[in-house]
C-alpha cells in the first residue's frame, strides 16, 4: 500500500532532520523545510530504483543506491546552506546511515 | 543416532518446502480468478477446470469466477452435456485418497468425449507490496468449440485495487497481462520527486 511508503518517508525526514539540526544547530524551521524537500526528491526515486534490482545483485545494488543518495543529498545541502562540503558530506552520510540501519531493523521485525 | 539424523533431514526438507511457499520480502500475492464470458452461448456443453496440484476437476457454473491453487496450471475441458455423467465425475474426484488417483484422472480426461483447451492458466503471481492491487480477474472467451477443436483466448483483465476501484484492460497478447495503470504509484514515485526538485531549483535560483 502506498501509505507504508509515505510513513517511511515521514520517518526518514524526521530522523534525518534530527541529524541535520545536531550538525548545524540553527535555522530549525528552514532546515526542516529543506529536509522535507530533499527527502521527497531522493527517497521515492531510490525506492523505485531498489525495486528494479535483480535478486542476484540486491546488496551491491542497494549499497550503490545509498551511496548515490548520500552524494546527491550532500550536494543539495551544500548548495542550499553554503557550508563546507566535507561537513555536508559527513552529515548526509550519518543521516542516511542512520535511516538505513533503522530501516533494516524495522524490516527484520 | 539414526533417528536424530532422520529427524533433522526431515526438518530440513520440510523447511525448504515451507520456504518455497513463503513470499519474498517486499512482495505480496494478489487474488486471482477467471470467468468464461460466452459460456452461456455453449449451453449444451459442460466446462471443467482441471490440471496441477489441488485442481483435479471443478465444473464451471455460469458466471462463476473460478480460483485455483497458486502453483496449479489448469486447463479448461469441454464435454457435451449429454455425454457427461455428474455422478461418475463426483465419484472420481472424491477418490483422491486412492493410490492410482492420478492414473484414473488421466484416463478419465483422455476420453474422446473431452475437448482440452489450448490455453493453460496460471496464477497472477506476486507484485510489489506497495502496489494497491488487490485482485485480478481474467475474462476468457471461447473462440472455437466444435467436435475437433476447443480454443480459448484471454479477452480482458479486470484489476481491483485496495480502495475498491476497478480498471479493465484488453489483452493484446494473451501470454502477457495488460499493464496496470496505477495513479497512486506514479504520483508518489515520480510526481513527488519532480515537484520537490522544482521547488529546490526555485529556492537555489532565488538565493543567487
Amino acid at each position: 500500500m502506498i501509505w507504508t511508503q509515505l510513513l517511511a518517508l515521514i520517518a526518514t525526514i524526521i530522523l534525518e532532520y534530527f541529524v541535520v539540526i545536531a550538525f548545524l544547530r540553527k535555522d530549525y524551521t528552514k532546515l526542516l523545510g529543506y529536509a522535507v524537500l530533499i527527502n521527497c526528491f531522493t527517497l521515492p526515486l531510490a525506492t523505485l530504483l531498489a525495486g528494479r534490482l535483480p535478486p542476484s545483485s540486491l546488496l551491491l545494488g542497494w549499497l550503490g543506491i545509498e551511496i548515490g543518495v548520500v552524494l546527491v543529498e550532500s550536494i543539495l545541502w551544500l548548495l542550499l546552506l553554503n557550508q563546507k562540503y566535507g561537513k555536508m558530506l559527513l552529515m548526509s552520510l550519518v543521516a542516511n546511515a542512520l535511516t538505513a540501519i533503522i530501516g533494516l531493523i524495522v524490516m527484520s521485525i | 543416532m539414526n533417528r536424530i539424523v532422520l529427524g533433522i533431514s526431515l526438518l530440513l526438507i520440510f523447511s525448504f518446502s515451507v520456504a518455497a511457499d513463503m513470499i519474498p520480502a517486499g512482495m505480496k500475492s494478489v487474488g486471482y480468478c477467471f470467468t468464461l464470458e460466452n459460456q452461456p452461448d455453449y449451453s449444451d456443453y459442460v466446462f471443467i477446470m482441471h490440471g496441477g496440484p489441488l485442481a483435479h476437476g471443478q465444473v464451471m457454473a455460469l458466471n462463476q469466477c473460478l480460483s485455483f491453487y497458486k502453483f496449479a496450471s489448469p486447463r479448461i475441458y469441454a464435454i457435451k452435456e449429454k455425454s457427461f455423467d455428474l455422478e461418475e465425475f463426483n465419484t472420481l474426484i472424491h477418490s483422491y485418497s486412492q493410490d492410482n488417483f492420478s492414473e484414473q484422472l488421466e484416463t478419465y480426461y483422455s476420453r474422446s468425449s473431452f475437448l482440452k483447451s489450448d490455453l493453460q492458466l496460471f496464477s497472477y503471481g506476486l507484485v510489489k507490496d506497495y502496489e494497491p492491487l488487490e485482485s485480478v480477474q481474467d475474462v476468457l472467451r471461447i473462440e472455437v468449440l466444435n467436435d475437433k477443436e476447443f480454443k480459448i483466448i484471454k479477452s480482458k483483465a479486470i484489476y481491483t485495487y485496495e480502495d475498491g476501484s476497478k480498471t479493465e484492460h484488453s489483452y493484446i497478447n494473451h501470454n502477457v497481462p495488460p499493464p496496470r495503470t496505477n495513479q497512486q504509484v506514479y504520483l508518489y514515485f515520480l510526481g513527488l520527486p519532480i515537484v520537490a526538485l522544482i521547488i529546490l531549483i526555485y529556492l537555489l535560483v532565488k538565493k543567487k
